[in-house]
């Protein structure tokens, strides 16, 4: 069981750690919560999963989204560190895209990070965030462009 | 749109830090009530050798903190009586001359 469970961990876990962020605004607080989901399979607190995959990222959101509600409203989202990599290495361009991203609506900005990073289908994304295909390719689709208009102004 | 999707995706996302060890997640709780017990008996033995003059007062031997527990678990109203005793006994009198108060008081 724990062996099973530090696989998927091995496997999801960077997509999983990049939904976190992207919900959260926050690397280190998308960690914790990632963290909180895999503790709780390691300590056997878990349904039985048909599709892993699908349970780690609705986990992952349910988990965040209870982050969020115990958080203050007062504070402001703000990106506080790197959770993408950029290709040439540079933290300015993943900072770019990060804060890029984190200006989308936050129903967009979850479908784009599911979409883009977690790999999911269109049917995967949307039974994760408990929309319609339709509607999540929808949102993808403005979610891009939006994307594009912002990152490269 | 596809070359910015391409694009998108030549950004990995990082890889998260190993899941914390489990078993020292389940002793944080318990770890944290020893350090805190181990403290207090620390503090406890240090304001005993601090006023070793005071505890050889006849009828003034300070209890042990098992002697302590099992008195407030069975004689509540005695407890009351025997911790305000060793307090009297074992914390320094700010108020004596000589004391904290008095310096204090000089300075305003």
């Amino acid at each position: 069981m724990n062996g099973e469970v530090r696989q998927l961990y091995e496997i999801h876990g960077p997509a999983l750690l990049a939904y976190a962020s992207a919900l959260l605004r926050d690397p280190s607080a998308g960690e914790d919560v990632l963290h909180q989901v895999f503790l709780n399979l390691l300590r056997g607190r878990a349904p039985a999963i048909d599709d892993a995959k699908a349970y780690l990222f609705r986990a992952v959101r349910n988990t965040a989204l209870n982050h969020i509600r115990g958080q203050s409203r007062e504070v402001e989202l703000v990106d506080a560190g790197i959770w993408l990599e950029s290709p040439d290495g540079s933290a300015e361009t993943s900072m770019a895209l990060q804060s890029a991203l984190g200006r989308l609506p936050a129903e967009q900005r979850e479908i784009v990070v599911l979409k883009t990073w977690g790999q999911l289908t269109f049917e995967e994304a949307a039974a994760v965030v408990g929309v319609s295909p339709n509607t999540a390719a929808s949102r993808y689709r403005y979610g891009l462009e939006k994307l594009k208009e912002i990152w490269h102004g | 749109m596809d070359d910015f999707e391409n694009r998108l995706r030549e950004f990995t996302p990082r890889r998260p830090a190993a899941i914390p060890d489990e078993r020292l997640q389940f002793l944080r709780g318990p770890i944290w009530v020893a350090v805190a017990a181990g403290m207090a008996a620390v503090m406890l033995v240090a304001a005993r050798l601090q006023r070793p003059a005071d505890t050889g007062r006849p009828g003034a031997a300070p209890l042990t903190v098992n002697e302590l527990t099992t008195l407030a678990l069975e004689k509540p109203g005695d407890f009351d009586v025997v911790l305000s005793r060793m307090s009297r006994e074992l914390l320094p009198d700010v108020t004596a001359p000589g004391g904290v108060l008095q310096p204090l008081s000089r300075e305003f």
